[in-house]
């Protein structure tokens, strides 16, 4: 091999060389910004999207109370006779913005259920664990 | 006159004492093309007492004019209007925002009280059913919906106590025997029933005339979905493998009352009874096979605004009774 050949070579080399360590570092770094960037919004978005839920909670919580505090639920606490509360539950889960409500009675039975209305006068065990 | 009579005089109210004139606003479901035709006459019948039709829109309108020279003596009113075709709510709307004077009432606008409100009720005169359609050949699985429906619930809650459960087509204060027709629910045998029925034929689709009927429906699935049998329910005059109806005798003969219902209800004509007994042996013919299933008997309900007064209203069977009634007059 002539030293022209091995010059040529060496200098090749050292091209491949320094161009492929210059790509591994930048793509190595590269990765690890938008791994880090990526990180940070998702981190962003979990804590927006616990931040959404516990608002979300808060305010159920408000509408539950609202909602055993109402003239209404009193009124039916204090009745004897729950048959004539059979459409409350829609009512008062519309006036509070509830998608899911049920008005149930001491002994877990249903008096009145908002998204399932024909389900009046049923006990669920889950219930029924609850008013033992 | 001391002046305790004049103090009574006084405050006695106006409305206690009859006064000629007004029209009387009367809305109803039905809609009538012609005013003879058997079902209008069944309604607007009575009215000939003591007013003569004086206006027909098919469909739409009648108007009905006091007779000077009645039999009975000429009604207080002047005027009876009827509005045909109104739904129960708007019937219902109507009657609040003193639009109408006599509505008719269904289960939905029973359950909510309205204040001042008076409330006609005829005698159970209509009977809630489910009638099968041919197709459904199983009469297992008629049976078990008959056993699986909860009447008791509906009747307290949907129905607020209106009328009576019966596994009868006539109800007991015509017959004196539907108390013999079980109604009480039996899950535990209609689960026996279903579970020597195949699978995928433990299905069914059930369809209400009326919209006023639909969460009695909704209950009916969820009471059959307790003892294994798909309930879907169908729109309204949708074709289903079964359907809730109303039908309705207006007679007080038990055994024509029996014949009115069976033709109402696409049943076979039942012979004509001589004897209690008989009557009993053609009602247990009629239900044998579970094609129909009685639930319970309805009176006629209407609401009635506060100025409506005198009476009587209707009769038993609900027939339409105006002549003696009045309208108290404006206020001052």
């Amino acid at each position: 091999m002539t030293f022209r050949t091995r010059l040529l070579l060496i200098f090749t080399l050292a091209v491949v060389v320094s161009v492929g360590m210059v790509e591994w570092v930048v793509s190595v770094t590269a990765r690890r910004a938008f791994e880090t960037l990526e990180g940070r919004r998702v981190d962003a978005l979990v804590t927006q999207f616990r931040r959404e839920y516990q608002r979300r909670g808060q305010e159920i919580v408000r509408a539950v109370n609202g909602v055993a505090a109402s003239a209404p639920v009193t009124e039916i606490a204090m009745a004897s006779d729950y048959s004539a509360y059979y459409g409350e539950a829609a009512s008062l889960a519309d006036a509070h913005g509830l998608d899911l409500l049920e008005l149930v009675a001491g002994d877990g039975a249903i008096v009145s259920s908002a998204e399932w209305p024909a389900r009046f006068g049923y006990k669920e065990e889950r219930r029924a664990a609850l008013f033992p | 006159m001391s002046i305790g009579a004049l103090l009574l005089a006084v405050s006695a109210p106006s409305a206690t004492r009859p006064r000629y004139g007004g029209t009387l606003r009367v809305e109803i479901r039905e809609s009538f093309d012609a005013a003879d035709s058997p079902a209008a006459q069944r309604l607007l019948g009575p009215l000939s007492a003591g007013f003569t039709l004086s206006q027909w829109e098919p469909g739409r309108r009648a108007v009905y004019t006091a007779v000077d020279n009645a039999a009975g003596g000429r009604p207080f009113l002047d005027s009876v209007e009827i509005q045909m075709g109104r739904p129960l709510r708007d019937q219902s709307i109507d009657l609040g925002l003193d639009r109408a004077d006599v509505v008719e009432l269904g289960p939905e606008q029973l359950r909510r009280e309205a204040p001042g409100r008076r409330v006609w009720l005829s005698a159970p005169v209509r009977v809630a059913a489910i009638v099968f359609q041919a197709r459904v050949e199983d009469a297992r699985i008629r049976e078990a919906l008959a056993l699986a429906v909860d009447r008791a619930a509906i009747h307290n809650v949907l129905l607020q106590r209106q009328g009576e459960i019966s596994g009868a087509l006539l109800p007991q204060w015509l017959s004196g025997y539907a108390f013999l027709f079980p109604a009480g629910p039996d899950l535990a045998r209609a689960r026996a029933l279903l579970a020597a029925v195949p699978a995928a034929a433990r299905r069914l689709t059930l369809a209400v005339e009326d919209a006023s009927w639909q969460p009695v429906a909704e209950r009916i699935a969820l009471n059959a979905r307790d003892a294994g049998l798909t309930v879907a329910l169908a729109a309204p005059h949708a074709a289903a493998d079964a359907r809730l109806v109303e039908a309705r005798f207006s007679s007080s003969d038990p055994p024509r009352a029996l014949a009115d219902l069976a033709a109402a209800l696409a049943l076979p004509e039942p012979p004509r009874a001589a004897s209690p007994e008989a009557l009993y042996t053609a009602e247990c013919a009629l239900l044998e096979g579970f094609r129909v299933i009685p639930l319970f008997h309805l009176p006629d309900a209407y609401g009635v605004s506060p100025r409506v007064k005198g009476g009587p209203d209707i009769t038993p069977l609900g027939e339409w009774r105006f002549e003696n009634l009045w309208l108290e007059g404006p206020r001052p």
